[in-house]
């Protein structure tokens, strides 16, 4: 956390709601969210599966919109945004890691890397080359790796060159949606130890994951049970 | 380049075979549209071109014997910027031992040359040597000789005499030989007088020298040269003005041809715009995850709609690779044969480039038009929706779903199949349209073929006699019938007379001539398939039955009218009494039948004949030319003058050559529409089984054996296969109907005898369960192949 970037909220959410039209009737995953987060934090959130945590970072990411309350991210009402401007927003303000990786499966990694910089607009093609062998390098993945289709890595290298692509537009917030519960313990802790690193660095950092362990190792948890915060220490 | 663009070019290449049936489709649909558009265009360009070179005439007047003064004076008739006299006489060519091949005999001027309607030399001696013909070398097969070979010729009414084929010319102002079904053979005057012709003309051939395409102002020019002719104490027996002017004989029919053509290439375009809705749709349903995950990464909607526009247009790219060298290769093949058939030198092959224009248009827009909509709605799909891999609306339960429930007596594997069948019902919509289309085209164009031959048979049939003989001039018919009968195997015997009959206008200048018969009125060697009216009847008078091509010339002719025939110089009031449908093209003249007696009675000539229709005991190919051998022998030996002997089996092939030209064209097209409708079925089946391997997967691993899912696999493509047939045979009912009156009206001005084809019915099912077979087996086995865990890995 830098000195000047800390203190300043991020991210804040009020009185968020999200219900769900399903089969069954209306099924409601978050019942009156308020959290804010400030620059540089580095925050897990931790709950139970069905709990409502992805549905909490889908809703910090505008992958999917509140049903009521409001949401604002990096200074921006995500509510006012349509999709297009959300997609771009998003591309330039929020680096995503998924559980399962995500990589598009028949572009090479480096190529994987420099996508969201190509959707963003960002950089020439020489610069965008750079970028993503710089931070494939900063992955501990080698210029051969990089020219692979991400087939060819291990699950802990596909996170790492996730975690690249999610850097490619320097975005200040990284979202994780439970990055190590795909990973054996030995890779999810190198992992763990790059979100560290990020965070250090200051980068904001919005983890979900269901291991009290990495959890504790956060500046801050964040405990989600049944659609509710229930353990939120002040930032 | 960008690493969207790698994505979309990785995406063609990463399932060869779905890429390979997607770019084959496109590639036959735009081959074929472009073949045929690229035929049209240069056809009909170069025929009126090459029509107009050989200053084609604007009028012809038929006349009395006249000579280079008439001429001089015609040419100074206002209006009048070119004249030239023609002399036609009727002849035939011995193709064999008492074979008889109709042949018009032309004269041309001593330096060959002519004005009007220009022949060229093509091989050969030129201009016509002293005692020798040249043959038009489109007829050159009908004379069963070659350049060099001597051949028996005979004109009306004179000895045969031998005379060799002294070479080829190219006369582009006649009909093709293979519609007239004639011989055009060129000799000079001495050659005429040599084999017992008259030394002058008997047509004058004009050419006007301001509004060439302007009927009315030709029709004046050729009435004042009408009244000059008169003036100077000769008839005139008939003015012709082709109309439209300045219009290659077959220019008339060439439009029906190329525009069923043309709709068979873009209804082959369409069906394969079907398949790449499928596949493109099956795309964005497997790639729904990977789009949600670019839209995370902060895709734009238009940007993952550019992409996926990018893959379609990927195909339509690598189809052209395919489909433009085909399509340069299709035209060219089918330009050469229509050329063939037409008698036309196609001058310098150039593929037209606004049809190039129109191909590449057609390959990158069908793909992107027909994939717009999916595309479309899978950018618009909120991220979540797109990351939760939720592709559409969850399947319900339809009513076949519980129409199945309630079935007894299917076995699970086939219960499965079928709802797998309905599962998606718009890929299910569009496979069938597809597929069904392709049949019902294919079944259409067999019926087609096979209502053609009908009619022709017909036609054939309604000709009760099997051999008929035309003298040089009349005879006794009693002594002529005697002469005949008295040949082993003939079983009966009609005389009539033949003669033209000119229709006379309102104006009193005559319209085309019609061929005239003469016939008994209770004629046992003609049984006429009525259009309209009624036939002859003893004691009828005046009354006239026409064919019906006689209404393309005068459409306002009815049944009842009375009309004025001019014969033999004599004009008289006939009663039309009924219109006959016979196989003639609109091109060649209307036939005219009245009684002989009525004939006789207005012209002279009881007792008298010019023409016999003799019956056989044998009706085959080889009774018939046994018959026409011996009647020629006997007749010969009688002493009576032969102009032509023919024989029905003749007559059919002549018609029937006309008609395969057509038939191989529709046969072709229908074989690339069904090739496309095949592949559609493929590609479904590829994409059902590819999106149901996880499925497939968890079948396995619940105990279903390889035999379940190839069973359930290949019952699905056999259900849809047997859904299209059903749906082929009865959509190519009304297709076959309407082609069969569009053709018949077009080709013969009368409606086909529509004859549906059972065996084309059968034959499509067989095709179709066979394609269904493949296009599922090929992917079941590549399924049941899969091991349990890499299906459950599969995403």
């Amino acid at each position: 956390m830098t000195a000047a970037s800390a203190g300043q909220a991020l991210i804040s959410l009020h009185n968020v709601v999200k219900q769900y039209e399903t089969a069954a009737g209306a099924y409601t995953a978050l019942r009156g969210i308020n959290l804010t987060i400030d620059r540089g934090e580095f925050v897990a959130i931790v709950g139970k599966s069905g709990s409502g945590k992805s549905t909490l970072i889908n809703m910090i990411t505008g992958i999917d919109r509140s049903t009521s309350g409001e949401v604002r991210v990096a200074g921006e009402n995500l509510g006012k945004l349509n999709e297009g401007k959300l997609a771009v927003w998003r591309g330039r303000t929020i680096g995503i890691i998924f559980q399962f990786f995500q990589l598009l499966p028949t572009l090479t990694v480096a190529e994987n890397v420099m996508l969201p910089m190509d959707f963003c607009d960002i950089g020439t093609a020489r610069e965008r080359r750079e970028r993503a062998a710089a931070l494939l390098a900063r992955m501990d993945l080698s210029e051969e790796q990089a020219n692979k289709l991400p087939m060819a890595l291990s699950g802990g290298q596909q996170q790492r060159v996730a975690i690249a692509r999610a850097l490619a537009n320097d975005p200040p917030l990284l979202v994780a949606d439970e990055p190590t519960g795909n990973l054996d313990s030995r890779t999810a802790d190198s992992i763990f130890h790059l979100f560290e690193e990020l965070a250090a660095q200051g980068k904001t950092v919005v983890m979900v994951t269901h291991d009290n362990d990495l959890a504790s190792r956060a500046s801050r948890a964040v405990i989600v049970a049944d659609g509710q915060i229930v353990d939120a220490p002040a930032a | 380049m960008r690493p969207r663009w790698h994505k979309v070019f990785r995406d063609l290449i990463s399932s060869p075979t779905r890429t390979v049936m997607v770019v084959l489709s496109i590639s036959i649909g735009v081959f074929a549209f472009g073949s045929i558009l690229a035929t049209r265009t240069i056809i009909t360009e170069q025929l009126h071109d090459s029509y107009l070179a050989i200053n084609p005439l604007s009028a012809t007047i038929t006349t009395d014997p006249f000579d280079d003064d008439l001429l001089d004076a015609v040419r100074h008739v206002p209006g009048v910027a070119q004249a030239q006299g023609v002399r036609v006489v009727s002849a035939r060519i011995a193709t064999g031992p008492q074979q008889w091949q109709d042949t018009a005999l032309y004269v041309l001027p001593d330096e060959g040359w002519r004005d009007i309607g220009v022949v060229k030399p093509w091989q050969g001696a030129w201009p016509p040597p002293k005692d020798a013909l040249l043959v038009e070398r489109a007829s050159l097969g009908k004379t069963k000789a070659a350049v060099g070979d001597t051949v028996r010729i005979e004109i009306a009414g004179q000895d045969s005499r031998e005379i060799p084929i002294a070479g080829l010319t190219y006369d582009l102002s006649l009909q093709p030989a293979v519609i007239s079904g004639q011989v055009y053979a060129y000799v000079s005057f001495d050659t005429l007088e040599w084999l017992g012709g008259p030394r002058s003309y008997n047509q004058i051939q004009i050419v006007v020298g301001e509004g060439r395409s302007d009927a009315a102002h030709i029709q004046a020019v050729a009435d004042a040269v009408g009244r000059l002719v008169e003036r100077s104490g000769r008839t005139v027996i008939n003015t012709d003005v082709p109309t439209p002017p300045l219009q290659h004989p077959l220019e008339i029919l060439l439009p029906t041809i190329l525009f069923i053509l043309t709709s068979l290439g873009l209804l082959s375009l369409l069906i394969s715009g079907f398949l790449i809705i499928n596949t493109i749709s099956a795309i964005l349903t497997q790639q729904t995850r990977q789009i949600g995950i670019m839209k995370a990464i902060g895709a734009r909607a238009d940007q993952i709609t550019g992409l996926y526009f990018g893959l379609s247009a990927g195909f339509g790219v690598l189809a052209l690779l395919f489909a433009v060298p085909l399509g340069v290769l299709g035209a060219y093949g089918l330009t050469q044969f229509l050329a063939g058939e037409f008698n036309l030198d196609i001058v310098g092959f150039r593929f037209p480039l606004p049809v190039l224009g129109l191909q590449v248009a057609a390959a990158l827009i069908v793909p992107m038009a027909t994939a717009a909509l999916p595309i479309r709605a899978v950018a618009r799909r909120p991220a979540r929706e797109a990351l939760s891999g939720e592709t559409s609306a969850p399947p319900e339960h339809s009513p076949i779903d519980r129409l199945l429930s309630r079935l007894h007596g299917i076995s699970r594997p086939t219960r499965l199949a079928l709802r797998n069948t309905f599962r998606r019902r718009g890929r299910l919509v569009r496979t069938l349209i597809a597929l069904a289309l392709g049949g019902g085209v294919f079944i259409t164009v067999m019926t087609l073929r096979a209502s053609l031959f009908t009619t022709l048979d017909e036609s054939i049939a309604s000709q009760r006699y099997d051999v008929e003989v035309q003298f040089a001039r009349p005879y006794r018919d009693a002594q002529a019938e005697q002469a005949v009968l008295g040949v082993p195997g003939v079983t009966g015997a009609e005389s009539l007379l033949r003669g033209m009959a000119f229709p006379v206008l309102a104006d009193g200048t005559t319209a085309e001539g019609l061929n005239l018969r003469a016939i008994p009125a209770n004629t046992d060697m003609f049984a006429p398939r009525m259009a309209g009216g009624r036939w002859l009847l003893p004691g009828d008078g005046r009354a006239v039955v026409l064919t019906s091509n006689y209404l393309v010339k005068a459409p306002q002719t009815r049944v009842g009218d009375e009309i004025t025939l001019e014969m033999n110089g004599d004009n008289e009031r006939w009663r039309v009494v009924g219109f006959i449908e016979e196989l003639i093209p609109p091109v060649s003249p209307a036939w005219a039948y009245v009684t002989i007696d009525a004939y006789t009675q207005a012209l002279g000539g009881v007792g008298r004949t010019d023409t016999l229709r003799v019956a056989t005991a044998g009706h085959d190919a080889a009774s018939h030319a046994a018959a026409a051998m011996a009647l020629e022998q006997r007749l010969s030996a009688d002493g009576f003058e032969v102009r032509l002997i023919h024989t029905r089996t003749e007559d059919r092939n002549i018609l029937a050559e006309r008609f395969n030209v057509l038939t191989a064209v529709l046969t072709i097209m229908a074989a690339i529409i069904g090739t496309v409708g095949g592949l559609g079925l493929a590609g479904t089946m590829s994409i059902n089984v590819l999106e149901r391997t996880r499925e497939i997967g968890v079948m396995r691993a619940i105990g279903a054996s390889d035999a379940a899912v190839r069973q359930i696999v290949l019952s699905e493509g056999l259900i849809i296969g047997g859904i299209a047939w059903v749906i082929s045979t009865v959509i190519s009912v009304p297709m076959s109907l309407a082609m069969g009156y569009a053709f018949g009206m077009a080709l013969l001005n009368t409606p086909l005898i529509w004859v549906y084809s059972l065996p084309a019915v059968a034959m499509w099912l067989g095709l179709v369960l066979l394609i269904a077979s493949v296009a599922s087996v090929l992917p079941a086995r590549s399924a049941s192949r899969l091991t349990v865990r890499e299906v459950l890995a599969y995403e």
